[in-house]
């Protein structure tokens, strides 16, 4: 399943990212430059003792990796935040879609261990994006960096709800999809 | 239904269609006003804002622990200074969070919780350098900062709470607007329910009404039908274009056309001839003929039906139009009428026989009266002569029974035309005075023989005050009487019939009673007695004969003359006959004038009288008495002869037969005063047997002065004359005023006279012509008018007094033309009064 995924990934030939992981031919070719700053793990990472030892992670990130995929932007005002500021990062869906996922669960992590349930239908034109820019600035973790997953809160209203709200995490460093 | 029964009925219907939409509306507006409220409620009231400021002061405070655990763990070597650093991040991430967000600027103005966040604020700046700068310094300012956040634990923990406790407040009236909200739909909702539930309520109510009425329509329908289906008449409806869509059995078996052929078909071309259908082509026009007929009060009506063995019979009908949803519907109501226009017909055809029959009488009444009248009328003609010849007593006794049963017939003959004249209203009344006892001794004198065959006697009671004078019709009364005495005579044997009158003070009349000792009438039978053809005993009736028409012939009689009969008997004892009539008795010194001077001798100025009669012995009649009384005559047998002798010759009278050969009296009558002859103003008297009032009538407007009655009597002729005055003078006046004036004077002053009157016009006329002062006029024209009058030119005197008149009221054309009559006429009375007078040319030649 992992392999068949990997493989896709490969196949699907995305250009000036490489992906990392248990595929021996990618692990030759891509790997983060710099620090990496997002893990993906394509299992549940477990959870209790007597399973498996720590699963590897399928896939690294660091900020040119994700700066080289397809960039979007908008900007909205947050809860958050004072003002409407300008966001850009690449958006779910193309993201889902470089993963070649369509259904199943993302679970974010937060640098101060909060956890986001994102369901992969968020994924949609005109969704949230892992904004890495906010007004044009890279984000420190003091900013609530260097990853925010931000919806256009203020062009939907449907965006405006808690659900919306808890799934908007901040300081993402980790994401886990579940099928 | 209670919405709709207050509005009169029509609008109803749209009235309810109207609220019903506008409840709907209603609804709709307050579902979507509901929908809109919670979406909006969704969409920014609800929008989560305070669960996540929660979320981020609760964490505010566990990042703050997390850091502190971190710089503890540093301290003690567990970890690494960069997970301090990590810690540090994340904590002032959140404060930032605290301080910018926009959820969170409510707290800020908790003056608590401001200076609270100012302190973690103010710390969290004052360390970040040592956070920032390298590992050694860091290391080092551990215990630092280990102290700093050990004294800011409270501040973290008061920013926490206090930002809860704003956030529960804020909670609390989201809760608030929500409930208040919730209430707002909840109470929407039940007003929607209300308002559904009303509407299914008024619902199920308009349909249990349709329901009932469905119901009730359908047994309405169902007894229309049994209706129909069993009337008697043919029942036939149609739509306005002519269709069939009901045919009841009636109509089947009048129209021999069965019901399901019927249906559907055009009822014109079903039922109608082709002749009815070009008056009526199509039902709409049948339906208006019927309305006009029945709105006229002509009745139904009638037309020529097509049976289909394709005979054509008679119907009558009416047509009714009925309007339901919009469509014209036309009801036609039929029935057979070949029975009746048979029966109307049998009718018509016993009628025109019955009138056939009438006019066959009549015809044979005018006939008899006629021709048994001629003949009479000279028999009593010749009797009355034979009066005035040399006779014995004896003689003249017979002769008096002979005149007297004459007239007798004559009055029998009469009878007969009576009935029907009576039947027809058309007996004229006489009215005159005469005396009852001597009309009564007059009966009795000619019903004596019969009584005397029957061993009666007969008797006059004359009433206590002795009056017997009266005014009524005599000859009715005389004939009246006759029956009655003659009945009694009839029904009596050896016995005593008595008459006698007494008058009526409350009606003004005189009440006759005629009593015989006779055989009496059954009561149950004294009403009958009175009417036609009536014998009550056919056994006696071969006996004493009779026609049985006496007493009803009596009845119609005094019924004419305005008084009523009765009868008042007891059978076995005798009978008393009662009569009732107007006119009071009086005494010989009340009766007035006379209407007929008596029969004279007296001096009268011989007439020269033209007597126009195609029979003989009338002719011979006629000629004996005129000249007895000094008249000359001359005879026409026909009317041409008459209108011939009338141009040629000056007459002083005409008498004038009306039942002629070829031109009767009437045509001869308007010949002679159309002709212009020399006879053309004289007056013109009537002979006729027929003296029904609408026949004078006609005599009268063809120009005739007066009516003498066949049989005529010296008597009456007499009378004629002297109304007549015989011409333009009067005869008698003037040989009265001549012997007044005795041999020697009077021609001298008739002489003057004449020579008067001449010159007297001749101013007259010089006066006119100058245009004199009318009173002048005036007073010569009344001198003229004395002095004619006194010589009995009464003709000219007349005019000369119509003309005073026209002297103030007329113009004088009017005068002028009313001149030149007199002059005319003065002419022609100079000559009679110079023939008249034969001394006069003695007179005047000795002049």
């Amino acid at each position: 399943m992992t392999k068949t995924w990997s493989r896709t990934i490969l196949a699907a030939g995305v250009a000036g990212w490489v992906w990392g992981g248990g595929a021996a031919v990618a692990e030759t070719q891509a790997r983060p430059v710099e620090e990496p700053i997002l893990t993906v793990f394509m299992t549940a990472a477990p959870q209790t003792a007597g399973q498996a030892g720590p699963v590897a992670p399928e896939a690294t990130f660091d900020m040119a990796m994700l700066q080289a995929m397809p960039v979007t932007s908008f900007r909205t005002s947050t809860v958050w935040t004072e003002g409407v500021s300008e966001f850009t990062g690449v958006s779910l869906k193309d993201f889902v879609t470089a993963m070649n996922i369509s259904t199943g669960t993302l679970s974010m992590y937060a640098v101060n261990d909060y956890m986001a349930e994102v369901p992969v239908s968020d994924a949609v034109d005109g969704g949230p994006i892992l904004a890495y820019l906010m007004d044009g600035r890279e984000m420190s973790v003091r900013d609530k960096g260097p990853i925010w997953l931000i919806y256009p809160y203020d062009y939907n209203p449907e965006y405006q709800t808690e659900v919306v709200y808890s799934r908007s995490i901040w300081q993402l460093v980790k994401i886990e999809y579940k099928p | 239904m209670k919405i709709g029964s207050w509005i009169p009925a029509l609008p109803v219907r749209k009235l309810r269609a109207a609220l019903i939409g506008l409840i709907l509306i209603l609804s709709l507006v307050g579902i979507g006003s509901l929908y809109l409220d919670v979406q909006h409620m969704i969409a920014t009231r609800y929008s989560a804002s305070s669960d996540t400021g929660q979320w981020t002061l609760a964490q505010t405070d566990v990042e703050f622990l997390t850091f502190r655990d971190a710089i503890t763990d540093a301290e003690m070597g567990r970890q690494t200074l960069n997970d301090v650093r990590k810690r540090y991040d994340v904590f002032y991430s959140r404060v930032m969070t605290l301080k910018a967000g926009k959820i969170f600027v409510l707290l800020h103005k908790d003056p608590g919780f401001a200076s609270n966040f100012q302190q973690i604020l103010g710390w969290l700046n004052a360390v970040q350098p040592m956070i920032d700068g390298p590992d050694d310094a860091l290391r080092q300012g551990l215990g630092g900062l280990e102290e700093g956040s050990h004294d800011l634990r409270q501040n973290v923990r008061n920013v926490a709470l206090e930002g809860l406790r704003a956030f529960a407040v804020i909670s609390d009236a989201e809760r608030k607007k929500v409930a208040d909200a919730l209430i707002a739909a909840g109470i929407l909702t039940m007003a929607l329910i209300i308002v559904l539930l009303s509407m299914v309520a008024i619902l199920l109510g308009l349909d249990s009404k349709n329901r009932r009425m469905t119901a009730e329509k359908l047994e309405t329908l169902d007894r229309l039908k049994a209706i129909i289906a069993t009337a008697l008449d043919a029942v036939i409806v149609v739509t306005a274009r002519g269709q069939i869509v009901e045919f009841n059995g009636s109509a089947a078996e009048v129209f021999g056309v069965a019901r399901q052929a019927a249906l559907g078909q055009d009822m014109a071309d079903l039922i109608l001839p082709a002749s009815e259908q070009t008056v009526y082509p199509d039902v709409k026009s049948l339906y208006q003929a019927a309305e006009v007929r029945r709105l006229a009060g002509q009745g139904r009506l009638r037309l020529t039906a097509h049976h289909a063995t394709g005979r054509d019979f008679p119907i009558e009908g009416s047509i009714t139009r009925v309007t339901s949803t919009g469509q014209d519907l036309y009801v036609a109501f039929l029935r057979d009428l070949s029975t009746v226009v048979a029966s109307e017909e049998a009718l018509m055809k016993a009628r025109d026989d019955a009138l056939a029959g009438e006019r066959a009488k009549a015809k044979l009444l005018a006939v008899m009266s006629h021709e048994m009248r001629t003949p009479l009328n000279g028999m009593i003609g010749m009797i009355e002569l034979l009066d005035d010849t040399q006779m014995n007593a004896r003689q003249r006794d017979y002769l008096g029974v002979m005149q007297i049963s004459g007239r007798l017939l004559m009055h029998h003959v009469e009878d007969v035309l009576n009935i029907a004249q009576l039947e027809t209203g058309h007996m004229p009344n006489q009215n005159e005075w005469f005396d009852l006892a001597g009309l009564i001794e007059e009966v009795f004198a000619n019903q004596r023989p019969a009584a005397i065959a029957q061993g009666n006697t007969l008797a006059l009671d004359l009433p206590a005050s002795g009056l017997t004078m009266m005014q009524s019709d005599p000859f009715q009364l005389r004939q009246v009487l006759m029956n009655l005495v003659g009945n009694a005579i009839k029904f009596t044997r050896n016995g005593d019939i008595r008459l006698s009158f007494d008058p009526d003070a409350a009606t003004a009349g005189t009440v006759l009673r005629v009593s015989d000792s006779g055989i009496g009438i059954d009561p149950a039978d004294q009403d009958r007695v009175f009417e036609d053809f009536v014998i009550l005993d056919t056994t006696y009736s071969r006996r004493v004969g009779g026609t049985g028409l006496g007493l009803g012939i009596t009845r119609r009689i005094v019924q004419n003359m305005g008084g009523e009969i009765w009868v008042d008997s007891v059978l076995g004892k005798g009978s008393s006959f009662y009569l009732r009539i107007p006119g009071v008795l009086a005494g010989p010194q009340s009766r007035a004038e006379p209407d007929l001077p008596p029969p004279t001798n007296a001096p009268n100025a011989p007439l020269h009288v033209l007597v126009v009669e195609d029979n003989a012995i009338n002719q011979l009649v006629v000629r004996e008495m005129l000249t007895r009384l000094g008249h000359s005559i001359e005879v026409a047998h026909d009317g041409a002869q008459a209108v011939h002798l009338a141009a040629m010759r000056r007459f002083d009278l005409i008498l004038m037969d009306i039942s002629m050969p070829q031109m009767d009296g009437v045509q001869a009558t308007i010949a002679i005063r159309g002709g212009g002859g020399l006879s053309c103003q004289t007056p013109i008297i009537a002979l006729t047997a027929h003296a029904l009032s609408d026949e004078v009538e006609r005599f009268r407007a063809a120009g005739m002065q007066d009516v003498l009655i066949k049989p005529m009597t010296g008597r009456a002729l007499a009378a004629v004359l002297a109304r007549m005055g015989g011409g333009p003078v009067d005869a008698r006046l003037l040989a009265e005023v001549m012997a007044g004036m005795g041999p020697a004077r009077g021609p001298r002053l008739l002489a003057a006279f004449l020579q008067d009157t001449d010159a007297g016009l001749s101013r007259v006329a010089v006066l006119l012509d100058r245009r004199a002062d009318p009173a002048e006029i005036r007073h010569e024209i009344h001198k003229l008018c004395g002095s004619t009058a006194l010589f009995g030119a009464r003709l000219v005197s007349d005019a000369l007094r119509r003309s005073e008149d026209l002297c103030q009221t007329g113009s004088s054309a009017d005068l002028d033309r009313a001149l030149t009559e007199i002059g005319k006429l003065w002419s022609e009375s100079r000559e009679v009064i110079r023939a008249a007078t034969p001394v006069l040319h003695m007179a005047s030649a000795a002049t």
